[in-house]
């Protein structure tokens, strides 16, 4: 009768302690790896950590520890397959990274459903990995000349395995695929015809699910959001830029809260989904595609429909909602910390592989993001601090007014003797 | 951080009196008559302003004390088309298909796809989306031409918007006027000057360029604004005493327009 209490214990701890170590592990190497990337003499290459490694450990526990709230059973297994991923993220050698990503795809929960989807997303990651080296004859992605097996095969490979990932809704597999894709970056630039179809993909994949995402129901949105949002990845690294690659990283970092909320008293985080639209079009028009942009704002327009169908959950007054907003607001406010203080060194770390056609930078002290065109012209701005205060500013106006008016209202009346 | 305070301090007059506070409580009740007496209906009174109908006043009036308008002074910190849609849309979304069973895409795509292409037109006409970016005409006449139908199709799209009761508006909250009246609600009339200014912009812009010769910019900045507000809203009456037909074959010879424009715009830019 002992064993399966101290089983669940156990297993109940450990799901807990693993991301959270993984967390602990992103976040140290995030500062230790600020300005260049770690990569010891007596490794050889094998062990290299760059910013865009710790980010995908951040995201590993955070979609963990988000996995942990939502699903019931098989804690342990998400567990063990972040850390392989983990791993898999920390290493500089191609085939340990596709060998490991095949390890952690067997390893993952047996109650998840697609588990063919999944293996195929593998097993395309991995091939895409592969065969970049088979075709420069590098096997280390940072030795010199590694950027010549970005051939058609291995980035349609890449690409398959992305959108084949968030299909089967296997989330840290869908990390894994959108680390391997934007880790081609640092390898050297895409031929344009890939960056092309890596736009046309993510655009059909956007408007696609958004298009469905707005008659769906509550307990099937979160799921088609997700979708949407795989999109803007992929839009993210169709752009090749600058702005695409925060784009991309915005929508992987605020992907474990929309995983929150398939729990159906926790709400979608809409300011922060608001946020990445603005991204997304952003980005677009800084690379100079207006009619990207035009198909992404359309896309936008149809998420926001879905949200603003779903905004007012019957649970708000919930502890568990109230978290859920304040979280979204934390994800809205920290988005220029976010941009300014690791997605800004990491588009530094990726430069190789990236064009000058659009750049996001962020001041993480005023709260302003902005967009630039490759002239270094002004594109689009979102002070997202000037918006709090004057909201706050206004609310207090506001309130103080209608106190007054209220006050002076209730003094008309006539008063009631005391008896 | 003591540039972001300093710039909130010089924000107080906007906040309380131009573009947003005073003026836009009174320039949004001038609208609204405005379009009452066009469409011949009787303009319904806002009912008394609530502490629950505030989260909706709020993301208006924002956009609308940030707007660039002379003769206020600049802000550093200015908003673009795609935050200022979202500011004004998505409070009135909200409010109006929140719970609601059913939402009817093709008809709110046919209402916003022409304002969105708009967007879109602006937005490459001068390489960005920022508002106050709107002001400045191009030099090419490709892009000049694509701004100025591009600010005609925003202003031309906006009556099906402001004036449609039922797309988005289902349920009203307290507060509110009759159901027929669409601009009963504060919220209402705020965001619907917001989306005219935001029209309004390219058009100032063009009256700035022309008037260069004989205004200098302290007097363009005092009389321009009102007069080309003037201008629009007449624009505005136009278009709604306008037959229906007629109404549609204008959207959609805007659109032509804008589309090839924008194409013609686009592939200049790759060759």
């Amino acid at each position: 009768m002992m064993q399966p209490v101290a089983r669940f214990r156990f297993s109940s701890i450990l799901s807990i302690a693993a991301p959270t170590g993984l967390l602990l592990v992103g976040l140290m190497l995030a500062w230790l790896a600020h300005d260049r990337p770690l990569a010891p003499q007596v490794a050889h290459g094998w062990l290299r950590a760059d910013l865009l490694s710790a980010l995908t450990l951040l995201l590993l526990a955070g979609y963990g520890l988000a996995a942990v709230v939502v699903s019931q059973a098989d804690h342990w297994r998400t567990a063990v397959v972040a850390w392989c991923y983990g791993m898999a993220a920390l290493t500089g050698h191609l085939a340990l990274i596709a060998a490991l990503v095949i390890v952690g795809v067997a390893l993952q929960p047996a109650a998840l459903a697609q588990r063919r989807l999944a293996f195929a997303s593998a097993l395309a990651t991995a091939g895409g990995l592969v065969l970049i080296a088979v075709t420069s004859g590098k096997w280390l992605y940072a030795a010199l000349g590694a950027g010549a097996g970005l051939v058609g095969g291995s980035l349609v490979l890449l690409l398959v395995g992305t959108v084949l990932a968030s299909k089967a809704q296997s989330h840290l597999l869908f990390v894994m695929a959108c680390y391997a894709l934007l880790r081609t970056f640092s390898l050297g630039p895409w031929a344009l015809q890939w960056l092309f179809v890596a736009l046309v993909a993510g655009t059909a994949l956007a408007l696609w699910a958004s298009w469905h995402a707005t008659v769906a129901s509550r307990a099937l949105l979160p799921g088609w959001v997700e979708l949407v949002m795989a999109g803007f990845v992929l839009v993210g690294a169709g752009l090749g830029a600058g702005a695409g690659v925060v784009l991309a990283s915005y929508a992987l970092l605020i992907g474990p809260l929309v995983l929150l909320a398939r729990r159906p008293s926790f709400p979608l985080p809409n300011w922060p989904l608001l946020v990445l639209v603005w991204m997304a079009v952003a980005a677009a028009v800084a690379g100079r595609l207006t009619v990207l942009a035009i198909l992404l704002g359309l896309s936008g327009f149809l998420l926001a429909l879905a949200l603003a169908r779903w905004s007012a959950p019957p649970l708000r007054s919930a502890p568990v909602g109230r978290a859920g907003e304040g979280l979204a607001l934390v994800g809205v406010a920290g988005a220029p910390l976010f941009v300014g203080t690791l997605v800004g060194p990491l588009v530094a770390q990726l430069q190789a592989g990236l064009s000058p056609y659009g750049e996001l930078v962020a001041s993480p002290w005023t709260g302003l993001l902005v967009a630039y065109n490759a002239e270094k012209e002004y594109v689009a701005s979102l002070p997202v601090f000037v918006l709090v205060a004057l909201g706050m500013v206004l609310a207090a106006a506001g309130w103080l007014i209608l106190r007054v008016i209220g006050i002076h209202r209730s003094a008309d009346k006539p008063k009631v003797p005391d008896l | 951080m003591i540039e972001l305070l300093a710039a909130l301090g010089q924000a107080w007059p906007r906040l309380l009196l131009y573009p947003g506070g005073l003026f836009a409580l009174g320039a949004s009740w001038m609208l609204c008559r405005w379009l009452a007496w066009v469409s011949r209906q009787r303009p319904a009174c806002a009912g008394p302003v609530t502490l629950a109908s505030l989260p909706g006043l709020l993301p208006p009036m924002i956009v609308l004390a940030l707007m660039p308008l002379a003769p206020a002074r600049g802000f550093p910190y200015g908003l673009d088309l795609v935050v200022a849609l979202g500011l004004l849309e998505w409070p009135y979304l909200r409010r109006g298909i929140a719970g609601s069973e059913k939402v009817d895409r093709m008809l709110l795509l046919r209402m916003y796809g022409p304002l969105l292409l708009a967007g879109g037109g602006m937005a490459e006409a001068n390489a960005s989306l920022g508002l106050s970016n709107l002001l400045t005409v191009p030099e090419a006449p490709v892009a000049r031409g694509l701004l100025l139908a591009s600010a005609l199709l925003w202003l031309a799209s906006l009556p099906q918007i402001l004036m449609n009761p039922c797309a988005a508006e289902g349920g009203c909250s307290a507060g509110d006027g009759p159901k027929e009246w669409p601009l009963a609600s504060l919220a209402a009339r705020l965001r619907a000057l917001g989306l005219v200014l935001i029209g309004m912009l390219a058009l100032l812009g063009f009256a700035s360029v022309h008037s260069e010769p004989w205004l200098t910019a302290t007097q363009a900045g005092w009389l321009l604004p009102p007069l080309v507000g003037v201008v629009t809203a007449l624009l505005l009456g136009v278009q709604l005493r306008m037959a229906p037909w007629l109404q549609r074959f204008y959207v959609g010879l805007l659109v032509v327009l804008v589309v090839v424009l924008l194409v013609s715009k686009s592939v200049a830019w790759l060759v």
